[in-house]
């Protein structure tokens, strides 16, 4: 039976010489074998659920056509055009910004519930708990229904918007909880407190906002759903610094996350710095989430099933747990945009509406089959 | 949630009192020159729940809870009658100074009682139970959601109701003189050019919405003519059937997006936006709206 949580770095044998001599501290512990193939095997299937997915959508591209259209780009490769211009048009410019900006975004939020879960060590924390939903809803409802312009120069206002009300919200959460006694970082059952009254504080002034707006509400209500329905290329780039530097900053803290599963009391005595480790982790998961909600709207389940989903099969070490549960979570959410461009086409479902309703099931089934109690 | 109770506020602003289909179904557009109305009470009216609501006299104070009802009541001469209505009427100008009583979320009942209406009008029938517990006359219809040549009858119920029948006559064969005008230049052209309405975010009006059936009167050829309702299109079925003609809300988010380049609206420089909000109102500006994207899209054939 596996270990409930990794606590040393397994590999390394006490018996070590070295180890013996090494000043105690996590620090100083030898490195464990890192399980590489479990994450490459996990960008391999990220990379297949992509390709596979650019051959499917409400206009019939076969997916061999598709294949030859995506190797046509490769350098050296001479593929004849067997296919109308505005397939290369639909899969370049439409299909695959939404699947690369799906790609990234399940990453970042699966990343940044996974990084919540631990850091919390609460298994109902996901990347919106203590506000960056709330607050980018009403960002982005205050930018929508306000007379204000939403784009300037072509720009459009509304990410921007979302973005910095939901970093606003969650850091005001923070300076909240923050105890005054020069305690390591805000109690996190403070924050979540604090998070949860903020959160639904946003949740009431983006209603607010909406009763008292322009009747037509469709555009705060599908931005509210989410959705990859306009992804462009450009989207994708402005995601991509967001999660490099988040998840760089969340594996860092990895082997800390694991520590903290013993209590913050616990962690300090092993000589862990709970302190730095707060608002690097906070901050981090707030930065990808806010990025990928205002890029996408607010899209549930994907950071609060990933993660579990990993941690229900390979166990809860973080370090395996936060790539396995991103590549995991883009695959996911790579797929459930793939049926909410199919299944009622040519019209589209919400894709949060195609997460809940796949991913709690499958879920559920992981829970029953494992009978875990390693959440 | 493609049609969210606000939302149908404006998109399928409820007509006043339904009638007998008999009355249009046939020949809707037909001019023909109906019984002359008389202001006779009681007269009855059919609400959808499929009651009879009887008219002793012509209301006073008409709370219309419904954009189209305002417009009508205003549009012939009875406007002095409307008392209170919701927060997102922004036409006829002179509604301007009503009370306003809430929106499809709240519906103020306090404020209802206080405006001590004799008639009650909404569109969607939550409220009704409220309003009727505290002694209120409400009279409730659902919003048209084709055919929009009933709006004729709903403005002839509405000068029924007020009394106001022949001034009600008037504007409602106005209104089907307009609609036949229109047919009568469609009669022998073909099938026009192909079509797409994105009222925001690629939200789109299938076949079956009052927009369905301009396009038919249009005779163009809805390329979401396969959406229920009012739903999002995907972009790539844009690209793929590409529309020689698209109505969008925000011009810029169409022909700003790469992905739409080659599509005949935006290289034909045929992506309008319409001046007003008369295609989402039910009521006697609907043929305005109907008559300035026929201009559009056939400027040789209406000026």
């Amino acid at each position: 039976m596996k270990p409930l949580l990794p606590l040393r770095r397994e590999a390394a044998a006490d018996s070590a010489p070295g180890a013996a001599q090494r000043v105690p501290g996590v620090e100083s512990l030898p490195s464990f074998t890192y399980p590489w193939r479990r994450v490459l095997a996990g960008v391999a299937v990220l990379a297949a659920v992509g390709i596979v997915s650019a051959g499917i959508g409400p206009v019939g591209i076969p997916p061999l056509t598709a294949a030859k259209m995506l190797a046509s780009r490769l350098p050296g490769l001479e593929v004849a055009q067997t296919w109308p211009d505005s397939w290369d048009t639909i899969l370049w410019q439409l299909r695959l910004p939404r699947i690369v900006l799906a790609g990234v975004v399940g990453m970042a939020l699966a990343a940044s519930g996974a990084a919540y879960q631990g850091l919390f060590r609460n298994p109902l924390a996901d990347p919106y708990l203590i506000g960056a939903a709330a607050g980018a809803g009403l960002g982005a409802t205050a930018a929508l229904v306000t007379g204000v312009p939403t784009s300037i120069g072509g720009v459009s206002l509304l990410p921007v918007a979302a973005f910095t009300a939901a970093v606003l919200t969650v850091t005001a959460a923070y300076a909240i909880s923050r105890s005054p006694v020069g305690a390591p970082g805000p109690p996190l059952t403070t924050l979540i407190l604090a998070g949860v009254a903020i959160s639904s504080l946003a949740g009431a002034g983006a209603a607010f906002l909406m009763l008292r707006s322009d009747p037509d509400l469709r555009p705060v209500l599908s931005w509210l759903m989410g959705g990859f329905i306009s992804a462009e290329w450009s989207d994708c780039l402005l995601m991509l610094p967001y999660l490099a530097v988040g998840f760089s900053v969340v594996m860092t803290y990895a082997w800390t996350l694991n520590v903290m599963q013993l209590g913050e009391g616990h962690s300090r005595q092993l000589g862990v710095d709970v302190g730095r480790a707060k608002p690097a982790l906070v901050g981090a998961a707030t930065l990808m989430t806010a990025a990928a909600v205002s890029l996408s709207g607010i899209i549930g389940f994907v950071g609060l099933v990933a993660p579990h989903a990993v941690r229900l099969v390979w166990g809860p070490d973080h370090r395996t747990l936060l790539p396995v549960a991103a590549l995991t979570g883009g695959a996911f959410l790579i797929l459930a945009d793939v049926a909410a461009r199919t299944l009622i086409s040519p019209a589209e479902l919400p894709v949060g509406v195609v997460t809940a309703v796949c991913g709690a099931p499958f879920f559920l089934y992981l829970l029953r089959r494992r009978r875990a109690h390693a959440l | 949630m493609a049609n969210p109770p606000l939302d149908r506020l404006r998109l399928y602003a409820a007509a006043a009192a339904a009638l007998v289909l008999a009355a249009c179904s046939a020949q809707p557009a037909q001019p023909t020159a109906p019984p002359a109305p008389s202001a006779v009470f009681p007269y009855a009216v059919q609400d959808s729940r499929g009651n009879e609501v009887v008219f002793d006299s012509p209301p006073d104070r008409i709370i219309a809870f419904d954009s189209a009802a305002v417009e009508i009541l205003f549009a012939i001469g009875e406007g002095h009658r409307v008392v209170g209505t919701h927060d997102f009427v922004t036409y006829p100008p002179e509604a301007a100074g009503v009370a306003r009583i809430g929106d499809a979320f709240n519906f103020s009942i306090e404020k209802a009682v206080a405006l001590k209406p004799d008639l009650v009008f909404v569109f969607f029938d939550s409220p009704i139970e409220d309003l009727e517990r505290a002694g209120l006359k409400v009279l409730y219809v659902e919003s048209l959601k084709d055919e929009f040549i009933q709006i004729a009858d709903n403005i002839r119920t509405w000068g029924r109701i007020t009394g106001a029948a022949s001034a009600a006559e008037e504007v409602a064969a106005r209104f089907q003189e307009r609609v036949a005008a229109i047919e009568k230049k469609m009669e022998n052209r073909g099938r026009g050019p192909s079509a797409l309405q994105d009222v925001g975010g690629f939200w789109a009006p299938g076949q079956d919405t009052l927009m369905g059936e301009v396009f038919d009167l249009l005779k163009l050829r809805n390329i979401a003519h396969d959406v229920e309702g009012y739903a999002q299109i995907s972009p790539e079925v844009i690209v793929e059937r590409d529309p020689a003609v698209i109505i969008a809300a925000d011009p810029a988010s169409i022909t700003g997006n790469p992905a739409f380049r080659d599509v005949t609206a935006v290289t034909d420089g045929a992506v309008f936006k319409l001046s007003s909000d008369a295609l989402s109102i039910a009521g006697p500006r609907f043929i305005d709206g109907v008559e300035e994207l026929a201009a559009l899209i056939y400027p040789n054939l209406f000026e």
